[in-house]
């Protein structure tokens, strides 16, 4: 096997098959046991942004708060790492935007000046306000109020690349309505806790997560601060969030996002955080030995595990598209961009007939 | 892929891209995300984008990690 053949492997891979029963073939593999498994605690928190360094410092700050939760119990939480969060959610929303939006969203010939970048790193709010030609508070006050309203009256208005991009895929977008089953565990110590029962339980169980018995979604419009996700039931308006969750963390002192931890038991903590996809979870298990404390068992469940869950929303979106029709690749185009997981994907249109390698 | 893969710029080329050794392939990719990058540094790739520098001696130590792991994993996912 090749060096690229074997990362790919480590990577994992998906089958998006719309129209198609299963329409999710494929995922990845469970790594951070066999990565962590009897090195000592600190090593998570070194080693897991090095594997999954998109989302890294996501990963770092909650391996930190799940060891030192399991090693010493209640953790406080830094202001300072909540910052780093942030910061790093609004750069992967920029990031996706400025790389993926245009072609996903049916606009392949906009070229995105990737040179604003630096801008957003060191002046986000006016970088965000110069996307929305407006201030950003009053943005998001009409975005608040009303989110369909808000999006298509500014999408209308805008002469901003994003505008355009998303006035010209308002009609098929909205048209994709799925109801929302957010995934809310963050702060629910109950239902932590039996999350955390079935990961400690079943070794499988983090590539086929499900909460209160039943698949959810995860992302921008499920935060734990959103008092009423259920409103943004079409791939449209889950765009939309994204790119409110965006505005929001431009400002000085946005509401913040989830990042905590609970104390499962002896040396075994649960941590989370929400990251740009959605929520992050990862349970340690340390064990004492003579020769220091080590870790026995850790499992992380990301963001895309929830999302691309066979029986959950994406995959249902995708089963009810017309194989045969026309307009199915930019309807599940549309539906990937909104949920973005962060695993490379091949599209197949018709059974195993027209592939097309989107993200890898 | 969800990993981001350290790679070394063997060339640079014109508009913002460049020649990298990504596991002992090599691949043009996009350096717009990156400028500052110079030849034989290390560089985090993520769907043809460099996305970061990276420690050269951390690269190596990223790769042998997913080495280790590579063998550790069983053949079937």
């Amino acid at each position: 096997m090749t060096a690229m053949a074997s990362l790919a492997r480590l990577g994992g891979s998906l089958r998006v098959r719309p129209g198609q029963q299963p329409a999710i073939v494929g995922g990845r593999p469970a790594l951070a046991a066999t990565l962590l498994r009897g090195q000592p605690p600190q090593t998570a928190a070194h080693h897991l942004p090095l594997l999954y360094s998109l989302c890294g410092q996501a990963h770092r700050l909650t391996a930190a708060l799940a060891v030192n939760t399991a090693l010493h119990g209640e953790t406080p939480i830094d202001p300072n790492t909540q910052r780093m969060l942030e910061a790093e959610t609004r750069r992967e929303h920029v990031r996706r935007m400025l790389l993926e939006w245009p072609r996903l969203l049916g606009n392949p010939s906009v070229r995105p000046d990737l040179s604003q970048l630096h801008a957003w790193e060191h002046a986000p709010q006016q970088a965000m306000a110069a996307w929305l030609g407006e201030s950003v508070a009053q943005w998001l006050e009409r975005w608040d109020a009303e989110p369909f309203s808000a999006l298509y009256e500014w999408s209308q208005r805008s002469d901003h690349w994003l505008a355009h991009a998303l006035a010209d895929c308002r009609e098929d977008a909205h048209a994709l309505q799925l109801p929302v089953h957010a995934l809310s565990l963050a702060g629910n110590t109950q239902a932590l806790q039996v999350v955390a029962a079935q990961l400690r339980e079943a070794s499988d169980f983090a590539l086929h997560p499900v909460a209160f018995g039943l698949p959810c979604e995860t992302g921008s419009w499920t935060r734990a601060r959103e008092a009423d996700p259920q409103r943004y039931a079409s791939v449209w308006l889950r765009l939309g969030a994204r790119l409110a969750e965006l505005a929001r963390l431009s400002l000085p002192q946005p509401a913040g996002l989830a990042l905590g931890a609970l104390v499962l038991g002896p040396d075994e903590a649960l941590a989370w955080s929400e990251t740009s996809r959605g929520l992050l979870l990862h349970r340690v298990c340390l064990e004492r030995m003579n020769a220091g404390v080590l870790i026995r068992d850790y499992q992380v469940i990301a963001p895309t595990e929830w999302n691309l869950h066979p029986h959950g929303a994406l995959a249902q979106g995708l089963a009810t598209m017309s194989a045969g029709d026309p307009a199915t690749r930019r309807r599940a185009e549309l539906l990937i961009a909104a949920f973005d997981p962060c695993i490379g994907f091949t599209l197949e249109l018709e059974a195993a007939s027209n592939e097309d390698i989107i993200h890898a | 892929m969800c990993l981001a893969i350290p790679a070394r710029v063997i060339e640079l080329r014109a508009g913002d891209n460049a020649l990298v050794d990504l596991g002992g392939i090599r691949k043009e990719i996009s350096l717009a995300l990156v400028p500052q990058a110079q030849v034989d540094d290390y560089v985090i790739v993520h769907v043809g984008y460099a996305l970061g520098l990276i420690d050269p001696e951390e690269a190596q130590r990223t790769l042998a990690m997913f080495e280790e792991l590579d063998r550790l994993q069983p053949e079937a996912l």
